[in-house]
């Protein structure tokens, strides 16, 4: 019993209920992100939610508020810079990065005493995300997730084959945008948990787990939803008794849970390609 | 009879250049026309133009009876692409959930599926006799048999007219032949109109029932016989070549 008292401090019950919410989020968008080869987006869009924070700090604005706008605007921006200025998606994400990473810089270089802030929302602290924190990001994720449930058959068929989609008259535009913006969210909801630096990982390591074993797309949404849960939940716990980083602990969790399936399919299973 | 497919000077320019140029021709329902040209000849523009993937510049396109920017009806057309052989291996989608896309036109938001698609969604894999693939990987098919689900995807709409692009390419020869004689069958059994790409001028003489020979513009739309024993085609591609295309089939 003595092991699950530490389940009783606020401070965790807020750290497990937010990160469980950005967990299943992550792992149902990663899943998209990776089969289209849009992994990198995530990346750059925390790096640009990077200099949207020094600029809420500079401007004495509660971040969040900052960042949700202008990471939605910068994920609109790369979709259009990919599609009408002839320019491959990773240079166009390249760009975001490089524009809010320098942002940041300039804003932190220019301000008085927000370094310290603005170090946090580099690798986050999930074990300091306040009540009013959860409940943004209860809202939001309800927001999301009923958005990837309502145009589920439309991400599955733009995913799968982009031209067909089209012809069967689905708004394949519409649903690029629908998807980075709900990119865009969940990367600033992930950075609370694991910090700039480390949020594409929330969204990758789920999702690259799930396809080395799942059958069928359903499943791999599942399986992810699990996996990413499994490590929020056991990286706060381990990060607590530890005393190591939370955000750092999930991320380490979850590559340890994709070095494990590799090697089991590995070692159990040669044929499954 | 009113044409299923009516294409009118149509023109259509991609990456600068003119693909297509004042093309007219009228496909009619229950017709197979194998569509055929050297590279670059406009055949996938032409496809793309009329699957609404491409803009053209100047003609008209009507569909069923209606004008291609006012048509809506996009379950009635089933579309086979080029590419089955490019299947993401990472994918894990079941042939069960590709063949599914067939039925999105159909549905109104938020695309909820019945017990009725169910049974759509089997009839068409037993139709082409792999309805033991159903809950199989579709990156773990071969060619040929994955070929055939997304045949099944374009039939499980029950469309009118089905479009295929160069659906041939990556099978060995016995699945080819075997593949066109599913076409012909699907066209002569169930009265589906056929718009077929194809590099094999022999297939054409051997299946299709009419022949549109594009090079940028239509050089001839007809029968493959009328073709053999044309002048106009006798004179554009010598004597030589319109007798070994004549007697490819044979």
């Amino acid at each position: 019993m003595e092991f699950l008292d530490f389940l009783h401090y606020s401070f965790i019950q807020r750290a497990l209920l937010a990160g469980t919410l950005i967990a299943v989020l992550c792992s149902a968008l990663g899943l998209f992100l990776v089969l289209r080869k849009m992994s990198l987006i995530a990346d750059g869009l925390s790096h640009v939610s990077f200099g949207a924070v020094a600029l809420g700090l500079f401007l004495g604005v509660y971040p969040l508020y900052v960042v949700i706008p202008v990471v939605v605007l910068s994920s609109h921006l790369i979709l259009k810079l990919t599609e009408k200025a002839k320019m491959y998606g990773d240079a166009a994400i390249g760009i975001a990065s490089a524009v809010g990473v320098a942002c940041g810089v300039i804003l932190a270089s220019m301000s008085k005493g927000f370094n310290v802030d603005l170090f946090s929302y580099l690798f986050g602290n999930i074990l300091a995300i306040s009540g009013t924190e959860v409940l943004i990001c209860l809202v939001l994720s309800l927001v999301v997730f009923g958005l990837v449930v309502f145009f589920y058959h439309d991400l599955f068929a733009v995913t799968f084959d982009e031209e067909y989609a089209t012809v069967t008259g689905i708004n394949t535009g519409r649903v690029n945008s629908i998807l980075a913006a709900l990119t865009a969210v969940t990367v600033v909801l992930a950075i609370r948990v694991v910090g700039v630096m480390l949020v594409s990982a929330l969204l990758i390591l789920p999702a690259v787990s799930a396809l080395q074993i799942a059958r069928g797309f359903r499943r791999a949404m599942m399986l992810s939803a699990v996996i990413a849960v499994t490590s929020v939940l056991v990286g706060v716990s381990v990060s607590f008794f530890l005393d190591l980083p939370a955000g750092a602990t999930i991320v380490m969790t979850n590559f340890a849970v994709f070095a494990f399936i590799l090697g089991w399919k590995k070692a159990f299973a040669p044929r499954a390609s | 009879m009113h044409p299923v497919i009516c294409v009118h000077n149509l023109s259509v320019r991609y990456g600068g250049a003119e693909a297509l140029q004042n093309a007219s021709f009228e496909v009619h329902a229950g017709d197979y026309v194998g569509v055929v040209g050297p590279n670059g000849a406009g055949k996938t523009t032409l496809i793309k133009t009329l699957l609404r993937l491409m803009e053209f510049e100047t003609g008209s396109i009507e569909i069923l009876g209606k004008d291609i920017h006012s048509f809506s009806d996009w379950h009635k057309i089933g579309y086979l692409p080029q590419r089955a052989s490019h299947f993401n291996p990472l994918f894990p989608a079941t042939v069960r959930e590709v063949v599914r896309l067939g039925l999105l036109s159909y549905k109104a938001y938020p695309r909820k599926f019945s017990g009725e698609d169910d049974g759509k969604i089997r009839q068409a894999l037993e139709g082409l006799g792999i309805a033991d693939l159903e809950k199989r990987l579709v990156s773990e098919l071969s060619g040929g048999q994955q070929q055939r689900v997304l045949l099944a995807r374009a039939l499980v709409s029950g469309p009118e007219i089905l479009i295929l692009d160069e659906p041939s390419t990556a099978l060995d020869p016995q699945t080819k032949e075997n593949f066109f004689e599913l076409m012909k069958a699907l066209n002569a059994n169930r009265g589906i109109t056929v718009l077929l790409i194809t590099h094999d001028m022999g297939q054409i003489g051997r299946y299709a029932s009419k022949m549109l020979y594009l090079d940028r513009r239509v050089i001839f739309y007809g029968t493959f016989s009328a073709f053999c024993i044309s002048s106009d085609m006798s004179s554009y591609f010598g004597d030589h070549a319109q007798h070994l295309i004549c007697h490819q089939h044979t």
